[in-house]
């Protein structure tokens, strides 16, 4: 094994010393508690793959790193040697608006990428948790998205190509930046949520879409998740067409609210349909969504735009409990069932006295459940209960359940994963094709690969 | 077309006597849009049994590259001619015809083993021979009265016999025969001069079917004359590849028809009439026939085609029915006819037409199919009466007498009591106030 | 040899029982081709199932004997996918063509393969409902088929494509076993197998069940023909719907050739002296479509159309769409042999490829018609020749390769919906790499280590193979390979 100093050494004659990091300041690059001896950022694909060629030949276990908001994702790692940093990767690479595709570096904060396809009244069809941080690459490898997956799918429904620097420095593409091909495989997709497991994106080409001309908000205050899930099956079984549905329990809803300035009735959920369209469109469907919640049992809720509008969706974005220990599960159901899956995890939470935030993609069937404690015993022990519990139930009808964020000791207490049932040999057969060596991530993705 | 060289003759598998056109399957170009309108497909599931494959096949014994062999015959006499296949080619390939013509080639070129010779030979016999029509139906109205269908079962003669006895399950109650003037005259002011053709199911087994066409044709102005010489349309003959034969027929037919001097010729039993209009393509190389076969096709008519062109004539009474309406093949496929009936049906008060599922899907009876090929034929009918309980309604209705016999039988094997009316008896029912009693 | 295959046939009747089998040349000749008849080549044995027990079965039977194999479904391919280039057993999933649940309230259906992509939508169309990929093929094509091939289709530029349709795939492996790839939910944890399963082109595994989202029916839905008299105002106006920032449903073009043909064919109602039709399709909620009928009507009136016709009832709008659906097969109208191609442009692309093509077309002296999803920049040009002129078939195939690489050259895809299969294995290196192309080979040995399921596929390859000639009907050289 490299000693340190020529570790330093050779990555500062691959990216420039300027880039590389190392001693004590490397310690910010740790990834759930494993320090890497150096942390590389090159300035180019043609750098990334000359530091991948590097590190391969040297048995260097790699984490890629964007912007770091994603780093508590998955199983914690065997060993980190390296941190391959991607923040200068931060180049539009192509943009044809008229075309409607759009290709970044994989280190551009998706913030950025917004901007630029905003002054032409277009944006990448991705709102994720933490949206003013994460970067593109980020997002991708772990497959990270928000409310409005309702209206457009995820990062899977509007990738259209990739470009992959693999564990031996190789540098493949896939996909054509064109919004329709099916020459070859579906490469791009394979990486996506792959946790830089597979090979590390360095460039991603997407279909964008024009933003609406209006987009608004109509949040009702309901008296249980029951009558939410019962207006959500009456919703999604009309013509209204909405951007996001999400359901907030009244902690969620609480916090959120009160970030956005608005006033909240104590211990109501809340249901929070978003429209785009123009406006008399926004407008009509706003009130046959009123009209629905009205009969479903809720009182008057409130009609957001503008800044209210846009702080709501930050705050739901940006959703945290504060203060003490905590983890984010997500659990992906049945429509049907987002009721009950709240109500599972109000029940294994109270069981285990952990304070619980619950915001859910109802639309998809996507809950998140934000667990906090301040005792760490009793957290981790009730951590440990609530991700069997939920899991147990989201899989029973074929859904799952992941462990998004939590401390590093409780990540080791708990399968952050589950399992993934019959396919998980093909899943170690990609990890054995792509990464012989077992040198990207190893340990963080499903199933300890 | 002209005459093909005897190279060309040596390769081919088909002789030179009428053969399938080969500018029409050139046609084809396989994209396999018919395959799920193909009644035989969807019941057997093998592509040598929807259009696309019996066109490659016909072409691969044209090319030479294949013989008539039982393996062939067997997927072109499966084949119900239902011609749904056409309505769902956006290239046009008129299936039809080289149907017909392959089946031509079949009778010529292939041996049938002799059982099967001799069982075809009857039905096709039989059903256009009106003398023995005639004695088959007293025999069979005989057998019927005397239940000879368990004697044929506890003797145990089977094979022929057994298979008439399919027939008989077929038929309806046979009605007594009652004659029709030979000229009804129109009521109100005068539309027309048509002449009706009997039909030779339709005149023994359906009597009252003729009987009540041509009098909602008279109550709509037309002058009816009903021919007394007019035999076979030699449908069933061309349809089975007799086209010999069928030719005679058809050339009596005009004659006939001809003499009678209408303007248009009114058929009840669409497979009757999808031929009639098809005349032209059946005698394109008789240079006697040709140009009358043209103009005679130009003048059959449907009867519901005809009689829907106007507004209806006369006092139309209630009739408090719920009705369904099957599509018969050779008039939804064959002559393109389907919202003609319905029109017919929707406008008499009181009837509520449900839409049938499926409903241009063969019910098996296809001409003479159901006696040929009766355990694929089942296949279809049974689809076909599940689709008709779905619609709850108490009458269907069908505008052919072949799928009017199945359906009936199909019927009454579940127990249902529906019944089975033609458009034209539906709509005299309504100038009659009440639809005729159950026979 | 022949010895072999009666017993491999007897075991195979075990399986499937006699009616399941096809073994006589006189009848397997009818599975030597698809929807694409350039290729031929005949299976040793068709087997039909009718379950997924029969398909594990048969995929073990072929496996221990080394047999390769190939799944059809309905054989409309347009690109060889399903032809069984080294013979052996092919299997037909045309019999298992059932829905086997639709869950309304979580937007699923659970369907056999060999299901009509459009019986599922007439089944679910009375509850509201509707499955949104419809090629133009829907009548026909299968769903296991489009799942294969990621089958697009007039809807993409707002809907999306087959792979955005599909949330899970029940397949049997190469080694018999039966996998769940996805299922009802969304996200399942671990790589998207799934999301590479589909467009996999039967090279992984045969399907046995495919869980669809169903899409509700939009409230209102408005459809225009809007007629002008040269292609590039139709392509212009394309351009300036994008650029308005209107996602339509569909915008799809197609040249006076192909008017021509389809009127012939089915009667559309498409002016026949037109030089472009594009028709043009918005739906969602009322009040949306209706404020973008008047601008998208204003853009075509900026680009000199002659005249926007909104299709006033559904009835209409269906005739609109039989007529852009039934195109390609209309051809056989106007000339005895096409060749389609299915290359895709960056859509500001299509006034160079069009002027690219019509300069191919007189320098090769054949006519081309244009049908395409102008939306997506999805060209289908179809050559038309005839291939009882000597020579004919040669140029086209040289002018299709022409245009092909013309398309790359803009940055394009040479197949943006029929696949690459036999028919575009050998432009593969036009467009990816050595490196690119050993990425994808990975992922198959993963799924299907020793390539007996469908060999010869997506990739080139130096053994040679049939390849009888462009002939769109009549093949000019004909061998049939892979006898067992
Ligand atoms: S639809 Fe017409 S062209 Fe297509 S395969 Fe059938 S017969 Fe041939
Ligand atoms: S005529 Fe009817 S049975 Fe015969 S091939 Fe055509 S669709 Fe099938």
């Amino acid at each position: 094994m490299l000693s340190e100093e020529s570790l330093v050494q050779r990555l500062s004659a691959l990216v420039g010393p300027e880039h590389v990091v190392a001693g004590a300041e490397v310690s910010g690059y740790a990834v759930d508690g494993k320090t890497p001896k150096a942390a590389a950022f090159p300035g180019s694909v043609e750098e990334t793959s000359a530091v991948m060629t590097f590190a391969s030949a040297e048995g260097l276990k790699v984490a890629p790193w964007g912007s770091g908001t994603k780093i508590p994702f998955g199983g914690i790692p065997e060993r980190v040697d390296l941190v391959l940093g991607l923040r200068r990767l931060g180049e539009v690479v192509d943009y044809v608006p008229e075309d409607m595709t759009a290709t970044f570096q994989a280190g551009t904060p998706l913030k950025d990428a917004q901007a630029v396809l905003g002054q032409k009244g277009q944006w990448i069809a991705l709102d994720p948790p933490h949206a003013e941080r994460a970067t593109i690459g980020g997002v991708l490898a772990t497959n990270s998205s928000g409310p409005r997956r309702l209206r457009y799918g995820s990062s899977r429904d509007f990738l259209i190509a990739i470009s992959v620097v693999h564990a031996d420095g190789k540098i493949t593409k896939g996909g054509a930046k064109v919004v329709k091909n099916v020459t070859g495989y579906d490469m791009p997709k394979l990486y996506i949520g792959s946790l830089g497991t597979l090979g590390i994106i360095v460039d991603a080409t997407f279909r964008v879409y024009p933003v609406f001309p209006v987009e608004k908000t109509y949040l009702a205050p309901f008296p249980t998740a029951e009558a939410e899930q019962q207006v959500l099956n009456k919703l999604l079984d009309s013509t209204v067409v909405p951007n996001a549905v999400e359901l907030l329990n009244p902690d969620a809803a609480r916090r959120t609210t009160a970030q956005a300035g608005l006033t909240w009735q104590e211990g109501s959920y809340g249901l929070a349909v978003a429209i785009g369209s123009v406006p008399e469109a926004v407008q009509a469907q706003i009130a046959a969504v009123e009209r629905l919640c009205r009969e479903g049992g809720s009182s008057q809720g409130h009609i957001l735009e503008g800044t209210v509008h846009h702080t709501f969706w930050q705050a739901v974005g940006d959703f945290s409990l504060g203060d003490g220990q905590q983890a984010v599960l997500k659990a992906s159901v049945l429509l049907t069932q987002v009721a009950q899956a709240v109500r599972m995890g109000e029940a294994v939470a109270a069981k285990a006295g952990l304070s619980l935030g619950i915001i859910s993609e109802a639309g998809s069937g996507i809950v998140r459940y934000y667990l906090s404690g301040d005792r760490p015993d009793r957290f981790q022990q009730g951590l440990a209960e609530a991700v069997s519990t939920l899991r147990t139930f989201a899989q029973a009808t074929g859904g799952s359940l992941v462990v998004l964020e939590a401390p590093p000791d409780v990540k080791g207490a708990v399968d952050v994963w589950g399992s993934v049932g019959n396919t998980f040999p093909l899943m170690q057969g990609l990890k054995d094709q792509f990464d012989p060596q077992r040198i990207l991530n190893p340990g963080r993705f499903v199933g300890g690969l | 077309m002209g005459q093909p060289t005897a190279e060309k003759t040596g390769a081919r598998g088909f002789d030179h006597i009428d053969p399938p056109d080969t500018e029409i399957y050139l046609d084809c170009v396989h994209c396999g849009f018919c395959l799920p309108t193909c009644p035989t497909y969807l019941v057997l599931g093998n592509e040598m049994d929807n259009p696309r494959g019996r066109i490659y096949l016909m072409r691969a014994v044209d090319e030479g590259k294949a013989k008539i062999t039982d393996r062939f015959v067997e997927h072109m006499n499966l084949c119900v001619l239902c011609r749904a296949c056409e309505t769902a080619c956006p290239s046009g390939v008129k299936f039809g015809f080289i149907m017909e013509a392959a089946r031509g080639q079949i009778e010529r070129n292939y041996q049938y083993p002799p059982k099967e010779r001799r069982f075809r030979k009857f039905i096709l016999d039989t059903f256009t021979d009106l003398g023995r029509m005639s004695t088959l139906t007293s025999l069979l109205r005989f057998y019927q009265k005397l239940g000879l269908q368990k004697l044929a079962r506890s003797s145990g003669v089977l094979g022929f016999f057994g298979r008439l006895g399919k027939m008989e399950a077929l038929l309806p109650p046979i009605p007594d025969r009652q004659e029709l003037p030979e000229v009804m005259p129109a009521k109100g002011e005068k539309r027309g001069r048509v002449g009706l053709l009997m039909g030779c199911a339709q005149r023994f087994f359906l009597p009252q079917v003729n009987e009540a066409t041509a009098r909602v044709l008279a109550e709509n102005g037309f002058e009816v004359v009903i021919p007394k010489d007019q035999a076979c349309c030699g449908s069933l003959l061309v349809h089975e590849g007799e086209r010999e034969r069928g030719k005679g027929f058809a050339r009596e037919t005009i004659d006939v028809f001809e003499r009678a001097s209408v303007d248009f010729i009114v058929v009840n039993a669409a497979g009757c009439g999808s031929v009639m209009k098809e005349y032209w393509e059946l005698l394109h190389n008789d240079p006697v026939y040709r140009e009358r076969a043209e103009a005679f096709s130009k003048k059959v008519r449907d009867a519901s085609e005809l009689i829907a062109q106007a507004d209806l004539n006369g006092r139309l009474r209630e009739l408090k029915l719920k009705v369904t309406y099957h599509d018969a093949c050779h008039l939804a496929h064959g002559q393109k006819v389907r919202l003609q009936p319905r029109k017919i049906l929707k406008a008499i008060p009181g009837v509520q037409l449900v839409e049938l599922a499926e409903s241009d899907f063969c019910c098996g009876s296809a001409g003479v199919y159901n006696l040929l090929e009766p355990d694929v034929a089942q296949k279809f009918l049974d689809r076909k009466i599940d689709r008709i309980k779905e619609t709850g309604a108490e009458v269907v209705v069908s505008a052919n007498p072949g799928c009017t016999f199945q359906i009936e039988k199909g019927l009454k094997e579940q127990g249902l009591n529906i019944r089975v009316l033609h458009p034209m008896e539906v709509l005299d029912g309504a100038y009659q106030g009440t639809i005729p009693p159950q026979p | 040899m022949i010895q072999d295959k009666a017993r491999i046939i007897r075991e195979i009747e075990q399986i499937v029982g006699p009616k399941g089998v096809v073994h006589e040349e006189d009848e397997l000749r009818v599975y030597e081709t698809d929807g694409l008849t350039i290729f031929k080549a005949m299976p040793d044995v068709v087997v039909l199932a009718s379950t997924a027990e029969h398909v594990a079965e048969l995929v073990k039977l072929c496996q221990r004997e080394k047999i390769p194999y190939v799944p059809r479904g309905a054989g409309t391919g347009l690109s060889g996918g399903a032809l069984p280039l080294d013979g052996g057993v092919m299997i037909g999933m045309n019999r298992m063509n059932r829905i086997l649940e639709v869950d309304y309230d979580n937007k699923r259906a659970v369907v056999e393969p060999g299901m009509v992509n459009v019986w599922l939508t007439n089944a679910v169309g009375p509850r509201g409902y509707y499955y949104a990929p419809d090629p133009a093929s829907q009548i026909a094509c299968s769903i296991g088929g489009n799942v294969s091939e990621n089958s697009g289709g007039v809807r993409t530029p707002k809907y999306g494509v087959t792979t955005n349709h599909i949330t899970g795939v029940e397949v049997i492996l190469p080694n018999g076993e039966l996998v769940s790839l996805g299922g009802k939910t969304l996200d399942a944890p671990g790589y998207d197998l799934l999301g590479v399963f589909v467009g996999s082109e039967g090279t992984f595994a045969i399907i046995t069940k495919v869980i669809v989202r169903l899409m509700r029916k939009p409230e209102a839905v408005k459809t225009l023909m809007t007629v002008f008299e040269n292609l590039e105002d139709a392509s212009n106006t394309v351009s300036g719907v994008v650029a308005a920032g209107i996602v339509p449903v569909s915008m799809e073009m197609m040249d006076n050739n192909s008017i021509v043909a389809v009127e012939k064919g089915v009667g559309a109602g498409y002016p026949t002296d037109a030089g472009a039709v594009l028709v043009i399709e918005v739906d969602g909620p009322r009040a949306e479509v209706e404020a973008l009928v008047d601008p998208i009507r204003d853009i075509c009136k900026k680009n000199n159309v002659r005249e926007v016709r909104l299709a006033k009832d559904d009835a209409e709008r269906a005739l609109l769409w039989k007529g852009r659906k039934a195109a390609f097969a209309a051809m056989g109208q106007i000339s005895p042999d096409y060749y389609v191609q299915d290359a895709v442009i960056p859509r500001t692309k299509l006034p160079q490829i069009l002027q690219q093509i019509s300069k191919f077309s007189e320098e090769y002296g054949l006519r081309v018609a244009n049908v395409f999803h102008a939306g997506d920049g999805n060209l289908h040009p179809l050559i038309l020749y005839d291939s009882r002129n000597e020579g004919e078939l040669e140029k086209a195939d040289e002018m299709g390769s022409k245009i092909m690489k013309a398309c790359i050259s803009m940055g394009g895809s040479i197949t943006g919906e029929h696949g690459v299969g036999r028919e575009k294995r050998e432009y593969m290196p036009l467009m990816y790499t050595d490196d690119d192309m050993e990425a994808m080979k990975k992922v198959k040995r993963v799924f299907n280590p020793d390539g007996i399921l469908n060999p010869g596929k997506i990739f080139p390859t130096t053994t040679p193979d049939v390849k009888v000639g462009l002939a769109g009907q009549r093949p000019i050289v004909e061998k049939v390979v892979g006898q067992m």
